[in-house]
């Protein structure tokens, strides 16, 4: 939060204008009328805009009122700076073209760097809005598979009896919820707590109280302590909220307490949080890591303590549970809150910073060479003025004051920018990004990329000033004719270079992003995504009491929807393809039973109703799938996929085996097909297993039947034509089931890579913004060199020279330049390509094909820019130079 | 005393929307009062430098009035038109009435 602002416009601007006319009362009165006009604009603008307005009114004054108004003796200094000024924002005013383009090129650069810094350190730098929040700390788990993922109740009761570090260790989850409201009960999200892990964040409700551990157990009545967001838009803003109760999934619960704004763990997507009430006296399997955990370090403990303290903790465990952990493994990571929750994004937006700050860099580069080709341009100029007895720091003080103008200019239309570009920025990203609402202007980011901007026209504004004083009258006039700007050549070629190798560099990420994307898509992914819809179908509870019940409402609902005109296949499943994925059951063969849960082989289990392999379009490669004579009293069968069948059965058919769920008394089921793969878990991410059982024998053979299901409609044609007619099917046979995330599969298939398509399109716009500036920077080197070697041309011409000879020279030399800087881009794209090797998919951070087309467009941009010196070259009158000659 | 000087375009301008604007003659309100009648931008420095550059030719005089809230305790200057302004400003007016006699028929839309 920036801090408030008295009122008025900036002090400093008034200052200016006081100090300018010290001792002249009427600049009071000036003062007073700027102050009245800026009054009108701030309740008309936003305040910064009304700044801006202010700031240049001061300006513009400044530079207007003449010399004489200004007081003599003891701002002389002021008087001739102000001089000095005046006369360099004439001389830019006068040189139009390239102030627009200096400005507009900087305007660029500190635009797109301070909009991704300001992203970047809003979710990656500044700490979470909580009070010592470097102390608050996630363990992650693993046994066995792929990735990290919660505990299971008997481990976190370890933690809380092993662990030193922690000061409290907490346990959570997360739940899907109906909830009644008056107009229609819809799904909402449900963060479970343990009673420790609320009062870790040192947060206090806004208003009523937190749960208490007695509060966390079995039996306990309902409660909940609501989002300030959910407090505001679903009750109200009600200060009597406290105490009030709503209906979840069909119970009422009553609301105990509000948290203040801007909690948000686990994300902003829930509305409240509800006691987990664990069982401490009667803790569920060891191997159910159904807990995500959160710890708060004690005062003083650093992370590497803890962490070293866990690893000794888990290794005894392990030893002590050989049953869990001997074949499998138990593996922990700490990790702080802050990592945990803004860990993925780090790569991406650290790109996307550096993708930024290259631009800025090209900007720079791209105004540093204009302003020595000015500065070369003018350096008869500013030998008369070194000779008419302007010093040196004279000269050098009116060509950073010119800098410095272009710098201002540059400055703040470039934060305009910014503001548009967080705006966009903010609407275009990925909805998973963490910690998108605390996105604002960010006041070091503009500070840094001026400060940049700044830094490098001082730095280059400076060259011209020691050639221009130093370069003697005589051969400064006489050079006129011969060709101007020798010394700054080698220095203007290699900036060239270097911005070629930039943009280039900023091509090729944006290239091999592109090639993963189109990768991506063209990846085959065991469905067929089009023409489907899917949506949720979430029925309460207290009507389907049966197992027979729930596969009864599917069947009838199924068939409805398959009835309507234009549908060609319907199923309900528990879980859909690109959807984060759960349930990973250990399970016992037939013909190798495990010893233990250890050695127990693992699978994702899905429930389906037998027509969700149609419309989900999964082909059968081998047997049968289950039917509808498949009921639940018939034997027990299941359908499994190509990577489980290989697996487990890689020498012999897996048609016609055995295997049932690892626990006591469940009977097995018989493989009666295999299907294709299906890219579940991401369409970058390997198969794994997977087995399919029948919603109809689910509560027989797969520990429930459930009841909130997925359900994929396949159609026709365009699926968004059936929406209607399928909600009316469902509510044809449950009206009070709220039906919610209605959505093609295959915008869910293009949802899935959203961050790989916003990083690619900021990599594009980039790539595509320095692309622009390099070719004007290889424009101007290319004219400048043209209009040098005019006379050398005209000589060449007269002596026979082709005009196509001379394009072809021109051409030459522009594309040893494109060459070297794509030289450079390739080896500065080898690092790169490390950098996000993490994003790419199938391709390699060095493919040959993008660096070609990288290097071809260089060329291609290279040439186009110089073709129009080029053009003039080939068109040089020889008898016009010959006589200027003479 | 005659007119020691003739008045520029701008200076008579300025000089007109102080009349038309009586009371009201404010340093905003004449900028607005002439880009709105004579449509043409006015820069604030210009109108400034003219402001002065009468008063010290004496064709106008200002008088010092309280603030409003929103100058931020700052007075303001009500500008008025003296005998001496009003006679130049005839003049100069005179002048081009005068010269443009005879040229009715010009085709001036």
């Amino acid at each position: 939060m920036p801090r408030r602002r008295p009122d008025g416009p900036p002090a400093w601007a008034e200052k200016i204008l006081i100090a300018n006319q010290r001792l002249e009362t009427r600049t009071r009165f000036i003062r007073g009328d700027l102050r009245e006009e800026y009054e009108v604009r701030r309740v008309r603008w936003p305040r910064f805009v009304a700044d801006i307005w202010y700031i240049a009114q001061v300006l513009s004054l400044s530079l207007q009122l003449p010399p004489s108004r200004w007081n003599r003796s003891p701002w002389s200094l002021v008087d001739s700076a102000l001089q000095d000024l005046r006369f360099g924002a004439r001389s830019l005013r006068k040189n139009w073209v390239f102030t627009a383009t200096a400005v507009g090129t900087l305007a660029l650069g500190v635009g797109a760097t301070t909009a991704v810094f300001s992203v970047t350190n809003a979710i990656l730098f500044r700490p979470l809005p909580y009070p010592d929040a470097h102390r608050l700390a996630v363990i992650d788990t693993n046994t066995g598979g792929p990735g990290w993922y919660g505990s299971s109740q008997p481990e976190i009761m370890d933690f809380r009896d092993g662990l030193d570090s922690f000061e409290s260790i907490g346990a959570g989850g997360r739940t899907r919820v109906t909830l009644a409201d008056s107009t229609a009960p819809r799904r909402v999200d449900v963060a479970l707590a343990s009673s420790e892990v609320l009062p870790m964040f040192g947060v206090s409700p806004a208003m009523g109280r937190l749960f208490t551990a007695e509060e966390d157990l079995p039996g306990a009545s309902r409660m909940l302590v609501v989002s300030h967001a959910f407090w505001r838009q679903e009750l109200g803003g009600d200060p009597d909220a406290v105490g009030s109760v709503i209906t979840l999934n069909g119970s009422p619960v009553e609301i105990i307490g509000v948290m203040p704004a801007g909690f948000a763990f686990p994300d902003r997507d829930v509305i409240g949080w509800s006691p987990l009430r664990l069982d401490p006296a009667n803790p569920n399997s060891r191997a159910n890591h159904n807990y995500p955990v959160i710890g708060r370090l004690k005062p003083g403990v650093s992370y590497e303590a803890a962490a070293a303290e866990l690893a000794v903790h888990t290794a005894r465990i392990r030893e002590a549970y050989p049953e869990n952990y001997e074949v499998r493994g138990y593996r922990t990571r700490l990790q702080s809150l802050h990592e945990s929750t803004t860990g993925a994004t780090r790569r991406p937006l650290l790109l996307l910073l550096g993708g930024a700050l290259l631009v800025l860099l090209v900007a720079c580069v791209n105004v540093s060479n204009l302003l020595l080709a000015r500065g070369d341009a003018r350096e008869t100029e500013l030998a008369v003025r070194g000779a008419l007895g302007a010093g040196r720091l004279r000269v050098a003080r009116q060509l950073l004051l010119e800098s410095g103008l272009l710098a201002v200019a540059g400055g703040a239309v470039g934060v305009a920018l910014a503001f548009a570009g967080i705006r966009g920025l903010v609407a275009l990203a990925p909805p998973d990004l963490p910690r998108l609402d605390q996105v604002g202007m960010d006041t070091t980011a503009v500070l840094v990329s001026l400060g940049l901007v700044v830094g490098s026209l001082v730095l280059i504004g400076l060259v011209p000033a020691f050639h221009g004083v130093r370069s003697d009258l005589r051969s400064a006039l006489g050079a006129t004719r011969g060709g101007s700007g020798r010394r700054s050549k080698p220095l203007r070629r290699a900036l060239v270079v270097s911005q070629l190798s930039l943009a280039g560099l900023l091509a090729i990420g944006a290239g091999i992003m592109l090639r993963t994307l189109s990768n991506l898509y063209d990846t085959d992914l065991g469905f067929r995504p089009e023409r489907t819809l899917s949506l949720t179908v979430s029925p309460a509870g207290a009507g389907y009491p049966e197992d027979e019940d729930r596969a009864a409402f599917y069947r009838q609902v199924l068939a409805g929807i398959e009835a309507i005109p234009g549908v060609e296949a319907a199923g309900a499943h528990l879980q859909r393809p690109l959807d984060p994925q759960s349930q990973n059951w250990s399970l016992a063969l037939e013909d190798a039973p495990p010893a233990n849960i250890s050695e127990a082989p693992d699978s994702w289990a899905q429930i389906t109703t037998p027509g969700y392999f149609e419309a989900m379009g999964i082909p059968l490669l081998e047997g049968r799938l289950y039917t509808e004579a498949d009921r639940s009293d018939g034997p027990p069968v299941v359908v499994i996929n190509r990577t489980m069948a290989r697996a487990l059965w890689p020498d012999a058919p897996a048609l016609g085996k055995r295997f049932r769920v690892f626990a006591d008394g469940w009977p097995y089921m018989e493989v009666i097909g295999v299907v294709a793969d299906v890219r579940a878990h991401g369409i970058d991410r390997p198969t794994e297993p997977r087995f399919y059982a029948p919603h109809a024998q689910a509560g027989r053979t797969a520990y429930f039947t459930p009841l909130e299901m997925h359900v994929t409609v396949r159609a026709a044609a365009d699926p968004t034509g059936v929406v209607g007619a399928v909600r009316q099917a469902i509510a044809a046979v449950d009206p009070t089931a709220p039906v919610s995330d209605v959505r093609t599969m295959e915008d869910r298939v293009v949802a899935s890579v959203a961050d790989r398509r916003f990083i690619t399109a900021l990599l594009q716009a980039f790539g595509a913004v320095a692309l622009v500036l390099a070719a004007v920077g290889v424009y101007g080197v290319m004219s400048l060199a043209v209009s040098d070697r005019a006379r050398e041309l005209g000589l060449r011409r007269a002596l026979g020279a082709p005009g196509s000879s001379l394009v072809r020279m021109v051409l030459r030399e522009s594309l040893i330049l494109a060459v070297a800087g794509a030289a450079l881009a390739v080896v500065g794209g080898a690092a790169l390509g490390r950098l996000i090797s993490g994003l790419l998919f199938e391709v390699s951070p060095t493919d040959p094909g993008t660096l070609l087309v990288v290097g071809v467009v260089l060329a291609a941009t290279a040439s186009l820019a110089a073709a129009i010196p080029a053009g003039r070259a080939s068109r040089v009158d020889p008898m016009e130079v010959l006589r200027a000659e003479g | 005393m005659p007119p020691s000087q003739s008045l520029g375009e701008f200076e008579q301008l300025v000089l007109l929307a102080i009349l038309q604007l009586g009371e009201d003659a404010y340093a905003a309100g004449i900028r607005r009062e002439i880009e709105e009648r004579a449509e043409r931008s006015v820069s604030r420095g210009a109108l400034y430098a003219t402001l002065d550059r009468l008063e010290q030719k004496a064709y106008l005089r200002w008088e010092t009035e309280a603030s409003t809230p929103a100058r931020g305790g700052i007075p303001r200057r009500r500008f008025i038109v003296t005998a001496t302004g009003i006679a130049a400003l005839r003049a100069s007016l005179e002048a081009i009435v005068r010269l443009s006699r005879g040229l009715e028929a010009l085709p001036l839309g």
